[in-house]
């Protein structure tokens, strides 16, 4: 246990965090600007200086170490001295075009500068000058704001892991720049956008169209795009989404977003979609280019009222003229549960029919259950961010930081940490984590996997037995020879790739549709599962859809 | 004083391994090796030797450190970043004598159980850089580096890694970043790199001549050494003098050297019998002494009890001739070229300085703009991330402190008062 005094208030800690850290949980707040929840210790904006009884320069409270019995002052009349003139030295360069500047009202600079600032400058000559950079279509870039606290850079590299821009030249020189030049070769996360202090990085989708005092509301919801399930926050003005942003502390994501989630939010406001149900007028051997010219009379619009009563109508009809098994419904996955819920009990229920299907059922919900019934306990159990505590991740069938990128990141998390990542097949997302890649010719990636599970048959770990499927691994008996010759796959790789899976304390299996959907997909599916129970590993599946 | 580190450097072929074992290179080796490594920083504590990069750190508690922690492997860097302006003392020995840098590396590699080590050598150094491979790959033929070094079972590889030209790489911490291949910005500390540096293993980093000296203390012991020079500081030091001087140069003097001595005894008095203006004691970053102000002994115990420090033994000397606001302009567009744009202080602040000093050198100054050097380079001072930031406020705040009239001048007849005199 760790005592400090931090301006006179006794804090005890559990763990050593920092002098900042410990300050906020004690809900005494030191101004920053380079510092993040998300990132680590930097200490380059210097405003959380603070005073500390035995040490004589000041510290910087974000990367200073509580230790025992410190006693620690941040409101001192030095400590507003400092943050006047580190606030002064920050804006001899950043514009003062707050009027034009899409941040005002929510730029952390300006609410510093607002709090602890001089009244007047004292810099006298001209400022920076840099053009705004519109070569992107979703980011715009304004170096001329730039503080330099970085945050963007070790976001992108740091938590993101795409390593697209960094700090180009020195000094007052400074500025961001992605490595391909004036474009952004990356993965659009935008999570540069969520954590820029001023209005340097921007999403351009919403460009000069608001004020953030302006929005009218706030929704925190789930993301419709893919199975992993982020939080999300859409603002709103007009019954128009202005912008989504995220939330730190959310479940799941922890306030970082994917390229969908962030930027996909435009067709919720499309002009094209429907608004009001239509009931088709045209007669039913209306020729095919008739029916797409845009002039022809195909549908009019109605009224729900009419537009229910005509189908309930028309169910109706069917089911007395020809039964309840004549009626089928297919659900979409991209439905909420309550939605796909209700409409399984409508067809059951009011229409009497057991006719239901999704396209989920041919690849994760198929995958899913399959799961279910070996193993007792379905893929979903495995909670997302613990794959980040794996040692060895072993991706199948599907780029994970593509598929479902939030979950992608958790595997490059584990490989920041030192963990390991296996590969089979191409996996573009982790390229910049040296995996361990088995590159099977086409169509040969079965073979791969039974010889994967005959070599770890030797060495099983699990103590648990599953009969089922020991049973249908049993007889499986592929020699290494068989995949160099039919897979292509060198033997030195392979036994690598076989020695590395049987050394892993904390392993994880990712499989992708790839995987689940092509061809043999159940027996692939099996031997994935079989490679799952020989190393005991955790298994996650990717799903592309919501639901 | 007998020659210790600048030992037999007139003859041109110096540093060649044969000419080198001639005058008694490469015994220490042997002879250390007889002792334990702990020994080996007994000695080196006895001897009380400290870091000549401009810090004066005592080496053998820097090398007990590292020796403390149980990580494995360790690394030794030698800091070949001359960077300082006025400073090229480690040119000397890097490209006259540098077996005797090799050697002192072999020794402390071996005192700290460090079996790889690197010389990360100043950019701007071709010359060092060939003449440094020629010798290496000469130790390596001689089994004086290698796996099994002169059959004692004793390993050590060596390399050199050539700096990319930032004066922050000799910073220890940016200099590590700058190895590991990253861009050169300083790190936090603590963790100190005796703990987590190169690769995130324990490395202690020593300048050129702190290196340099081991061999001769392991050859004449810690005590006989500690006679040397100043008693709180021990050692020949190299002092390199530049500016207006009859004779500039380098002088291998012992420790504690009146910089009164060392400008009119070894190196002529000032130039054409003008009159002494100003001299820098350490390098630029170091206070700026005025003439009256320089009978200090050049120690890093003494310097700062006469209000400067000793630094890397950068002797600037200025006669009368020279304007101070230009020089001290100088210096600012040195330092904030070389800013590395981490911390908010230095990054801003020094360009700031540099043009409130341009426009008082151009005849442009206004009522106030002392005040306003004072007021910045205050909010700098003690405040930046590494002492960059702070040597920049402090050139100032010094130049300031003593020719405060030469900057009313400029401003009063809106003029530079040097170029007209």
């Amino acid at each position: 246990m760790i005592t400090i005094k931090i301006n006179g208030k006794e804090i005890k800690l559990e763990k050593p965090v920092t002098v900042l850290e410990a300050a906020r949980s004690a809900g005494i707040k030191i101004p920053t600007l380079c510092w993040h929840e998300q990132l680590g210790r930097y200490g380059g904006c210097r405003l959380c200086l603070v005073e500390v009884e035995k040490i004589p320069r000041l510290q910087t409270a974000c990367t200073l170490m509580a230790a025992n019995g410190m006693v620690v002052r941040t409101e001192t009349e030095q400590t507003a001295n400092v943050r006047r003139g580190i606030l002064e030295l920050l804006l001899i360069n950043h514009p003062l075009d707050c009027p034009v500047c899409d941040k005002a009202g929510e730029c952390e600079l300006q609410d510093l500068v607002e709090k602890y600032g001089a009244a007047s400058g004292r810099f006298k000559e001209v400022k920076r000058k840099a053009a705004e950079n519109f070569a992107d279509p979703l980011i715009v870039r304004n170096m001329e704001r730039c503080i330099m606290c970085t945050r963007c850079v070790r976001m992108c590299e740091g938590v993101q892991g795409a390593s697209a821009i960094d700090v180009i030249n020195r000094g007052g020189h400074s500025r961001i720049e992605p490595f391909s030049g004036g474009k952004y070769d990356c993965e659009y996360c935008g999570n540069c956008i969520s954590v820029c202090p001023v209005g340097a990085i921007m999403s351009r989708l919403h460009r000069h169209s608001y004020r953030p005092w302006q929005m009218t509301g706030k929704t925190e919801t789930i993301c419709p795009y893919c199975g992993v399930g982020c939080t999300l926050v859409l603002q709103v003005r007009n019954d128009g989404i202005k912008r989504v942003i995220s939330k730190i502390g959310a479940p799941v994501n922890n306030g970082l977003l994917c390229a969908r989630g962030r930027f996909g939010y435009e067709f919720v406001s499309s002009k094209e979609r429907l608004t009001t149900p239509l009931i088709r007028i045209a007669p039913k051997n209306i020729s095919d280019s008739e029916f797409r010219n845009p002039k022809s009379e195909i549908f009019r619009e109605a009224t729900w009222e009419e537009a229910i009563s005509l189908v309930a109508g028309k169910l109706k009809e069917i089911k007395e003229k020809n039964g309840s098994s004549s009626i089928a419904g297919i659900a979409s996955p991209r439905c909420t549960n309550e939605d796909n819920y209700i409409f399984q009990k409508f067809m059951r229920v009011a229409l009497g029919t057991n006719n239901i299907d999704s396209s989920a059922r041919t690849g994760f919900a198929g995958a899913q259950s399959f799961i279910e019934n070996i193993f007792g306990q379905g893929a979903t159990a495995n909670l997302i961010p613990s794959l980040s505590k794996s040692d060895l991740i072993l991706v199948v069938g599907g780029d994970p930081t593509a598929v479902n990128p939030i979950l992608g990141l958790q595997i490059r998390a584990s490989s920041r940490k030192g963990g390991k990542a296996l590969t089979i097949g191409n996996v573009k997302g982790l390229k910049f984590f040296n995996p361990k890649a088995l590159n099977p010719k086409p169509y040969t990636d079965a073979v791969l996997f039974e010889g994967i599970v005959t070599a770890l048959k030797a060495g099983k770990k699990s103590s648990e037995s599953v009969a089922s499927l020991e049973v249908m691994i049993d007889d499986i008996n592929t020699s290494v020879k068989d995949i160099e010759d039919t897979c292509n796959v060198s033997a030195k790789d392979f036994s690598e790739f076989i020695d590395m899976l049987s050394a892993s304390l904390s392993p994880a299996v990712v499989i992708g549709k790839e995987t689940v959907q092509s061809s043999g997909g159940s027996y692939k599916l099996m031997l994935l599962s079989a490679i799952k129970h020989l190393i005991n590993a955790k298994i996650y599946l990717l799903s592309e859809r919501a639901k | 004083m007998e020659k210790i580190l600048l030992k037999n450097i007139e003859n041109p072929n110096s540093a060649d391994i044969n000419e080198y074992k001639k005058i008694g290179g490469y015994r220490s080796i042997p002879k250390a090796f007889e002792n334990k490594p702990q020994e080996i920083t007994e000695i080196v504590k006895k001897a009380g030797l400290r870091g000549r990069g401009g810090a004066g750190f005592p080496v053998a508690m820097k090398w007990s450190f590292a020796c403390a922690d149980a990580k494995f492997p360790k690394y030794l860097l030698c800091n070949a970043d001359e960077g300082e302006p006025g400073t090229f003392k480690d040119r000397l020995i890097l490209e006259k004598n540098p077996h005797l840098l090799i050697e002192g590396m072999v020794i402390s590699g071996y005192a700290i159980g460090a079996e790889y080590g690197y010389i990360y050598l100043r950019g701007e150094y071709p010359g060092a850089y060939h003449i440094l491979n020629r010798a290496i790959a000469q130790a390596y033929e001689n089994n004086l580096l290698g796996d099994n070094i002169l059959g004692k079972g004793i390993k050590f590889q060596l390399a050199v890694h050539r700096g990319a030209g930032a004066y922050i790489c000799g910073e220890e911490t940016a200099l590590i970043e700058s190895l590991e291949g990253d861009k050169g910005q300083p790190r936090i500390k603590p963790p100190f790199p005796v703990n987590v540096g190169a690769f995130a293993k324990p490395t202690v980093i020593n300048n050129v001549e702190t290196l340099s000296n081991i061999p001769y203390i392991v050859e004449i012991g810690g005590g006989a050494y500690s006679k040397i020079g100043s008693p709180d500081c021990p050692g020949p030091k190299l002092y390199c003098v530049s500016g207006h001087v009859e004779k500039p140069g380098v002088y291998e003097l012992p420790m504690g050297t009146l910089l009164r001595d060392i400008i009119y005894k070894h190196c002529g008095g000032i130039k054409e019998g003008k009159n002494l203006k100003a001299v820098c004691p350490g390098g630029i970053t170091t206070p700026v002494l005025p003439a009256d102000k320089i009978d200090c002994p050049m120690d890093f115990v003494n310097m700062p009890k006469h209000g400067s420090m000793l630094g890397s033994g950068a002797v600037i000397v200025m006669d009368e001739t020279v304007c101070l606001v230009k020089v001290c302009h100088r210096a600012l567009k040195f330092l904030e070229h070389e800013s590395c744009g981490k911390c908010t202080p230095c990054r801003e602040g020094t360009g700031w300085l540099r043009k409130i000093l341009e426009r008082i050198e151009n005849g442009a100054g206004a009522e106030g703009d002392i005040e306003l050097l004072l007021s910045v380079s205050g909010n700098m001072l003690g405040k930046t991330f590494c002492p960059l930031g702070d040597g920049a406020a402090s050139v100032v705040q010094n130049f300031i402190k003593h020719f405060r009239n030469e900057f009313e001048e400029h401003i009063k007849r809106a003029k530079c008062v040097m170029r007209d005199a």
